[in-house]
């Protein structure tokens, strides 16, 4: 395969496999998924004593997602005829994988933990999509390896939010006990799995496209 | 930090007019240095972060039952954890400046030397941290029937609220640049500051065998809840020799990130490091084996 994503003749892998393979820092999410495993296993067996880690297990699901968004040959790659939507549907494999060990974690230890796990499958996939977010709007301006960035602040600031619960009756991030304020936390997570995906729209949005206005403009009055 | 800021002090020479000696240039130079990377590690994000949450939450009232002396978790957490990365983020862009730059004309240990230096900044936010907890503590002092209770030392209880905080503020920092200059390698510093957390967890004398030997980790607690609501318990062992012993590990982590540099392996590095192994072992065996001999649980017998 050459560097524009074009097949090598004996190459049978779909381009987009083919490029997720070689793309996707595999040894990180490869370790990071087996962290996850170990903190979830550790929060199952204890979850009284050991909540914190799943905190920390959100930070560091997110840090896995926002490592595959890296793009170190950036000054190449941005030239390429394929789109950074073409790309990041590529790396977006990364997300899947992470999301489904944190869903199977979740699964396989649901009668162990608090019974609100539409909750915990929320947070998973709030955390893993503001990563996406903010990474290829990062990638989007320029920045040619956002993750690593992203991934420094949020797994440490994850670990301590988790530790410190600073505010935790307005601010229930990670709620555990059943007199917090569970529905709240519903919100919160909701609200960051609906900005993530605006981000997410604006930064993946095709640039030579007309503006949303001024197609709604011309859709109502058209041009002569 | 800025290249240029880097450049500049390495290759700023000192005054040319009056030839200093080489002792009193190495120390300019470090100076300087220091200076840099303690603005450097001001304006970090996770210095900030942890500046503003530690801030955050010392702002709240004293515990009613264990007054200020569950809330070390804040800046070990928030200056530790954090500080752990941060560091070894500088650490790790202060070596891509060395490499690019070619022939750097300040050597890696003066550089090392710098960046732990550096490191008093989160000590000195922990060392305040400390001081309002103690005035935290005097102004509302624990329920009798709270934590700590009996006739625990004074030493005791100090000894405590600045290992768990203060030290951790240090030991963090200074744990991120050995890795910084071990490991550069991207992701390694958040995933060991993942697993330290965990360890920590397991290692905080939750768990009965573990609570003589918990004292090996660089955070642990002395004491929490018991059972029912109400029971407190206060673990074995001196959390003042447990204060030196962390004095040992911050000294190790020094002598660790300086042993990168093949230049700075010389007889006085080896045997600092030798020596202060050795007091670590000392002063860990007398934190496990001295103070407190059996958990004591409250109320007392009377």
């Amino acid at each position: 395969m050459n560097l524009t994503g074009s097949p090598r003749p004996n190459a049978s892998a779909h381009p987009l496999a083919w490029y997720a393979a070689r793309a996707v820092p595999w040894l990180l999410t490869g370790a990071g998924c087996t962290m996850i495993v170990g903190l979830m296993v550790l929060v199952g067996r204890w979850p009284g004593v050991m909540w914190p880690l799943e905190g920390t297990a959100l930070g560091l699901l997110a840090g896995v997602v926002a490592w595959a968004n890296d793009e170190r040959c950036a000054a190449i790659v941005d030239t390429l005829p394929r789109s950074l939507r073409w790309r990041t549907l590529a790396r977006s494999v990364a997300l899947g994988l992470v999301l489904a060990v944190w869903i199977a974690c979740l699964l396989a230890q649901w009668h162990r933990l608090p019974p609100h796990l539409p909750l915990f499958a929320l947070q998973g996939a709030a955390a893993a999509a503001a990563a996406l977010a903010v990474t290829v709007w990062r990638r989007a301006a320029g920045s040619p390896e956002p993750g690593r960035a992203f991934a420094s602040v949020i797994i440490p600031a994850s670990a301590a939010l988790a530790l410190i619960r600073p505010a935790a009756r307005r601010l229930p991030l990670f709620p555990i006990w059943l007199g917090e304020d569970w529905a709240r936390g519903t919100v919160i997570w909701t609200a960051v799995l609906g900005a993530s995906f605006v981000i997410l729209t604006l930064a993946l949005a095709d640039r030579d496209a007309p503006p949303v206005l001024a197609r709604l403009v011309q859709s109502v009055r058209p041009v002569r | 930090m800025r290249a240029a800021d880097v450049t500049a002090a390495a290759a700023t020479p000192p005054p040319a007019a009056a030839p200093a000696p080489p002792v009193a240039a190495a120390g300019s130079v470090l100076r300087r240095l220091t200076g840099l990377e303690l603005r450097r590690y001001a304006r970090h994000p996770l210095f900030l972060i942890g500046a503003v949450l530690s801030a955050a939450v010392a702002a709240a009232p004293p515990d009613h039952d264990t007054s200020t002396f569950f809330n070390p978790i804040v800046p070990a957490a928030a200056l530790g954890v954090l500080g752990l990365v941060a560091t070894a983020s500088l650490t790790r862009s202060a070596q891509v400046l060395r490499e690019s730059a070619g022939a750097a004309p300040v050597p890696e240990r003066t550089q090392t030397a710098a960046l732990a230096l550096a490191c008093l900044l989160p000590f000195a936010v922990g060392v305040a941290w400390f001081g309002l907890s103690v005035w935290g503590y005097h102004r509302q002092p624990p329920a009798p029937e709270g934590f700590p209770f009996g006739d625990v030392s004074s030493s005791w209880k100090w000894a405590l609220l600045f290992g768990e905080g203060a030290m951790a503020a240090l030991g963090g920092p200074l744990l991120g640049i050995v890795i910084g200059r071990w490991w550069p390698r991207r992701g390694v510093a958040p995933m060991l500051a993942v697993l330290l957390v965990a360890v920590v967890i397991v290692m905080q004398g939750l768990f009965d065998p573990l609570i003589r030997v918990r004292v090996v980790m660089p955070f642990t607690y002395w004491g929490g809840p018991h059972g029912d609501p109400g029971h407190w318990r206060i673990l074995t062992g001196s959390p003042q020799w447990w204060v030196a012993y962390l004095v040992c590990l911050c000294g190790l982590a020094v002598v660790g990130a300086l042993w990168h540099d093949p230049g700075a392996r010389g007889r006085r590095l080896y045997a600092a490091s030798l020596a202060l192994l050795l007091a670590a072992v000392v002063t860990c065996g007398l934190a496990m084996f001295t103070g407190v001999g059996n958990v004591l649980t409250n109320p007392l017998p009377s």
